[in-house]
């Protein structure tokens, strides 16, 4: 992140819907090359709505937004110059079943490439690429219909992926997903950050953010809160007031933290509990020590009042 | 009337699952699925033409028992492929065809085959042809079973080809026959969704089902139908929105382009060889009618 351009930049951005209702209120962001951004924000706090503003699909209604050096606004993103935007830039809906509109998944996969002017004859190698990126080869002739869910979801992101873009948009992209394939998405959207694209993923799913983002932005219509997911997990008044919550495992750590547990930054995700442990247990001489002190009733009690909110 | 409404709407949902989206018959290695997607949807096109050009019934008799023997080659039970064709065809036609088997709808004087009322005077009726007696006429009931005939053996046909091909086979072939593609692409996307609103419509029902106790009224039941088909219209609008915003979000411009999966198996002899069976098979029955 050091020295970059940013690919977006958000000045006042602000969102109206055509009956009135206000989605996004003056929304400041940057977003750098090659970064991991989540949007964390409670439902209907305006997360899809700011994606698609990204995406440059709709308007804002005020504010401006570049792109990667372009302006989007209501005349631009109709121009023909939208074309190397779109390129760049893939955005992988929530509900697969919007993403994957065609007869097959080959067809979905390909509708990208040979909508951007691709050649015909090159398209197949994107295709395939993208379909072995997320090892699904095996579906590409079937029918959306007979997908999985965690199927569908690898589908859709093989569709944004043919692009080869730079950018890659996430809406909820762990909702719906059973625990394996939730992982395996994890991973993937990982090893696509690791091949230097930046991945912005709105979200509500706390549990995941610390594994798909090293930067938040909590959204509900105003940008509430920045920084690193460190920082915004330990602002635990903050998460309340936007019906967010902490993840499981830092919860965990609070929890032994009460058993005599030392530590101050608390890990968020089971890496960085692993890691968290290990160095514990170097310092202390092998192994970590935890006990049952005079406060240890009385603190698990205020954890538990703490996190019982709703 | 409200488990009218249930069952046939439920109905309807199943049958589009198991018939269309299952593919199951159309993965088959039987004999219709052998043939290249092109030359069986010229072929078909050839024998629903056909079937409405014949004017006598036993010559559509005899298209008709032509798709009974094409489904059996293709390891169709018949079991499950003649109700598919009879259950609707039958009740929407028959709807149509019903009222000229009566004397009372035709132009001319027919001969009377059951004598229904007799008024024992002429009655003159505005825009029809005054008559005294409403009898169910020959000619009538002629017209109308070649009628109803002439419609399930080309919706048979149709209903053949879509069992055995499997849709995406179906849509390369009409892009390889350069139908237009705005056509091909709203057909492909049809057939993508329309499932996935049955899908909704039968969740709908259910729903309803599980917090329903004890006997509805047919009123009431009317208004909650009229419900679910309100938002199902909401739903459907949305998606369609959303669904446009990804096709934009992925470069469509209103031109659709498309390509094939997979190369189409090359069209062999065989595939040859039956369309002109199917084109000799369909002159000569034109011809045998005309001689006959």
């Amino acid at each position: 992140m050091t020295a970059k351009q940013p690919v977006f930049e958000l000045e006042n951005v602000s969102y109206s819907y055509p009956t009135g209702t206000k989605a996004l209120e003056s929304v400041n962001m940057k977003i750098y090359k090659g970064e991991r951004v989540a949007i964390l924000g409670p439902n209907g706090g305006g997360k899809t709505t700011l994606l698609e503003i990204l995406d440059g699909l709709i308007p804002a209604s005020h504010g401006s937004v570049k792109a990667r050096g372009m302006i989007l606004n209501d005349a631009t993103i109709n121009s023909n110059e939208m074309y190397g935007f779109r390129r760049k830039v893939g955005f992988v809906f929530q509900d697969p079943d919007i993403e994957l509109f065609s007869p097959t998944v080959y067809d979905d996969v390909a509708f990208g490439p040979l909508h951007l002017g691709i050649p015909e004859e090159e398209v197949n190698i994107h295709v395939e690429r993208a379909l072995n990126l997320l090892g699904i080869e095996e579906i590409k002739n079937k029918h959306p219909y007979n997908l999985s869910g965690g199927e569908k979801r690898k589908a859709a992101i093989a569709a944004v992926l043919s692009i080869d873009p730079e950018i890659i948009l996430l809406d909820e992209p762990t909702a719906d997903l059973d625990p394996s394939s939730r992982a395996e998405l994890i991973e993937i959207i990982n090893r696509l950050n690791h091949n230097g694209k930046a991945i912005i993923t709105a979200t509500h799913d706390v549990n995941a953010v610390p594994e798909l983002a090293d930067r938040v932005y909590v959204l509900n219509k105003k940008i509430i809160a920045e920084g690193t997911s460190q920082k915004i997990f330990s602002d635990f008044e903050l998460l309340k007031e936007n019906n967010l919550e902490v993840p499981e495992v830092f919860k965990l750590f609070e929890v032994l933290q009460c058993f005599g547990y030392n530590c101050e930054d608390l890990p968020l995700s089971i890496d960085e509990a692993i890691e968290h442990l290990t160095r514990a247990v170097e310092v202390n001489g092998g192994h970590i020590h935890l006990h049952i002190h005079k406060h240890t009733h009385e603190e698990i009690g205020k954890l538990r009042s703490k996190y019982e909110h709703h | 009337m409200s488990k009218f409404v249930d069952k046939t709407l439920a109905e309807i949902v199943d049958y589009i699952k198991d018939a269309v989206f299952s593919e199951e018959y159309a993965k088959l290695n039987a004999f219709l699925q052998k043939i290249s997607p092109k030359v069986k949807f010229i072929s078909f096109m050839v024998l629903i033409t056909a079937t409405i050009f014949a004017r006598n019934v036993y010559i559509i008799l005899v298209f008709f028992s032509a798709s009974l023997m094409l489904a059996s080659l293709s390891r169709i039970p018949l079991r499950f492929y003649i109700p598919r064709v009879l259950i609707f065809i039958p009740i929407f036609t028959g709807i149509i065809a019903l009222p000229y088997i009566f004397n009372v709808f035709q132009p001319y004087e027919g001969t009377p085959l059951v004598v229904l009322h007799d008024f024992q005077r002429v009655i003159d009726l505005p825009l029809l042809r005054p008559f005294s007696r409403i009898e169910i006429t020959s000619e009538g009931v002629f017209w109308a079973s070649t009628f109803l005939a002439r419609v399930t053996t080309a919706v048979s046909f149709a209903i053949l080809l879509m069992l055995t091909t499997r849709w995406s086979d179906l849509v390369n072939a009409l892009n390889a026959l350069r139908f237009p593609k705005m056509f091909v692409l709203i057909l492909g996307m049809a057939y993508r969704y329309i499932f996935l609103l049955l899908d909704m419509v039968s969740k709908m029902l259910f729903s309803r089902k599980s917090r329903a106790a004890g006997k509805e009224s047919s009123v009431s039941s009317w208004k909650l139908n009229a419900g679910i088909v309100g938002a199902l219209f909401l739903k459907s609008y949305d998606m369609s929105e959303d669904i446009y915003l990804a096709m934009l979000s992925r470069g469509f411009n209103g031109e659709f382009m498309h390509v094939h999966a997979d190369s189409q198996p090359r069209r062999s002899a065989k595939d040859f060889m039956f369309l002109s069976t199917i084109i000799i098979f369909c002159i000569s029955a034109l011809l045998a009618e005309v001689m006959v």
